[in-house]
C-alpha cells in the first residue's frame, strides 16, 4: 500500500497490529489515540460487535511529522482476532506495509498465539509476501498479569525468525510507542523510491 | 500534475456541471488511500478506510455468486429513499481505484448513481490521453537509513 506522493512530498503506509483474540491490538491503536495529541489527532473508527470485540477491523490515522522532507501518515488497522474472521483478516492485510505481532503473554494462550502466527504467516503467503521479509515486530503483551510465559519461551515458540521483540502492557502503554516506532523505522526503510510517484504529466 | 491535482481539477468542474450539490464525492486507492474528497466535513482518510473496507467485502462476497462468464463489473450501493453510498471501481492502466458517493436529501437517488456513473465514464476518456506510463520506475530504497533520533523526532507528538 505504501504510496510516496514526490509532488506533495507525503508519504502514506499501512500498518496491521495482527494476533489472537482479547490479546490487547485494540488497546494498542486505542492508547496510541489517547496520547496523540493537537494537529495529529485523528478520529478512530472501530467496526465492533455489540459486546465491543472488534467485527471487522479499528483504524487510525496517524499524521506524524516529516522526515527528510516528506511528511507521513500512518495508517494503522487492527484485525479481528477471533478465529472465525479469518476472511476479514485476509482483506485486512492486502497492501500492508508492517505488521506488529501482538501475542498474549499468559501461558494458556500459547496455542491461539501460534494458531494465529500460523495464520499470518499463510495469508501473507496467499497475497504474495514472505513472512521473513516483510517488517514486522513481535510485541509480548500482558507482562503484568501473573500466569505469563517467559519472554525466552514465547521468543522460542513464536520468533523463529527473530524479528524485533517487546515486551508490553498495552493497558498502561508500556512498550505500545516503542512497538510502533520500530515497525514504522523498518516500514520507512523498506520504501521503495518510485512507487506510485508523478503518473500524470 | 499528479493524481491529486488531476482528480481535483476534474471533479470540481464535472460536478458543477452535473449538479450534485449535495453529494460528497471521492476517489481513493482500492486499499483506502485518498485522493480527492470534495466533501471536507468528513475525515477523507476514514472515509478511505471505511469505503475501501465495504467495497472489498462486497467483492469478496461476489465471489460466492455463480459467475456467467462475462466480465461483469460490480457497483455497490447502499441507501434509503433520499439518501446513500455509493461504489464505483474504475483502473487506469495497472491501478485500481474506487470512486464513492455520499448523498442526502436526494429526491432521486437513481439519477444521483447514473451522474455518478457518466461521470466515471468521461474521466476514463479523458485520463486516458493524459495518464503516462504509472509502472514504477525506481527500485532504489527511499532512504538509505534513518536514525533513532530522526525516528523521536517523528513520533514527538506523543503526551506525557
Amino acid at each position: 500500500m505504501s504510496f510516496v506522493n514526490y509532488h506533495t512530498k507525503e508519504i502514506n503506509c499501512k500498518i496491521v497490529y495482527y494476533g489472537p483474540g482479547l490479546g490487547g491490538k485494540t488497546t494498542n491503536l486505542q492508547y496510541v489515540y489517547q496520547k496523540v495529541s493537537g494537529d495529529q489527532k485523528s478520529q478512530i473508527i472501530s467496526l465492533n460487535t455489540e459486546n465491543e470485540r472488534t467485527l471487522f477491523f479499528d483504524f487510525l490515522p496517524l499524521d506524524l511529522g516529516e522526515i527528510r522532507g516528506f511528511r507521513t501518515r500512518f495508517h494503522l488497522y487492527t484485525v479481528p482476532g477471533q478465529v472465525f474472521y479469518e476472511a476479514s483478516r485476509k482483506l485486512i492485510l492486502r497492501g500492508v506495509d508492517g505488521i506488529i505481532f501482538v501475542a498474549d503473554s499468559q501461558v494458556e494462550k500459547m496455542e491461539a498465539n501460534l494458531e494465529s502466527l500460523s495464520g499470518l504467516e499463510k495469508n501473507l503467503s496467499e497475497q504474495g509476501y514472505d513472512i521473513k521479509t516483510i517488517p514486522l515486530v513481535m510485541q509480548w503483551n500482558k507482562r503484568d498479569l501473573p500466569n505469563t510465559s517467559s519472554e525466552e519461551e514465547l521468543q522460542k515458540q513464536l520468533n523463529k525468525w527473530n524479528f524485533p521483540a517487546y515486551s508490553a502492557v498495552a493497558r498502561t502503554g508500556q512498550g505500545v510507542f516503542e512497538s510502533l516506532k520500530m515497525v514504522s523505522k523498518m516500514v520507512l526503510m523498506n520504501l521503495r523510491g518510485g512507487l506510485s510517484a508523478n503518473p500524470l504529466t | 500534475m499528479n493524481w491529486e491535482e488531476y482528480f481535483k481539477k476534474f471533479f470540481g468542474k464535472e460536478t458543477g456541471k452535473l449538479g450534485l450539490k449535495s453529494c460528497g464525492l471521492f476517489v481513493f486507492r482500492e486499499d483506502g488511500i485518498p485522493l480527492y474528497g470534495n466533501y471536507e466535513k468528513l475525515d477523507k482518510n476514514s472515509m478511505g478506510a471505511l469505503m475501501a473496507g465495504s467495497w472489498q467485502a462486497a467483492r469478496a462476497l461476489s465471489n460466492f455468486i455463480p459467475k456467467n462468464g462475462k466480465d461483469e463489473i460490480f457497483r455497490f450501493s447502499f441507501d434509503t429513499s433520499d439518501r446513500g453510498i455509493y461504489i464505483l471501481p474504475f483502473s487506469i492502466k495497472k491501478s485500481s481505484f474506487i470512486f464513492g458517493g455520499i448523498f442526502h436529501s436526494e429526491i432521486n437517488p437513481g439519477q444521483v448513481k447514473s451522474r455518478m456513473r457518466q461521470i466515471l465514464e468521461k474521466l476514463l476518456v479523458e485520463i486516458d490521453t493524459v495518464v503516462e506510463d504509472i509502472t514504477p520506475k525506481r527500485e532504489k530504497l527511499l532512504f538509505n537509513d534513518i536514525s533513532d533520533r530522526e525516528m523521536d523526532k517523528i513520533f514527538s507528538f506523543e503526551r506525557d
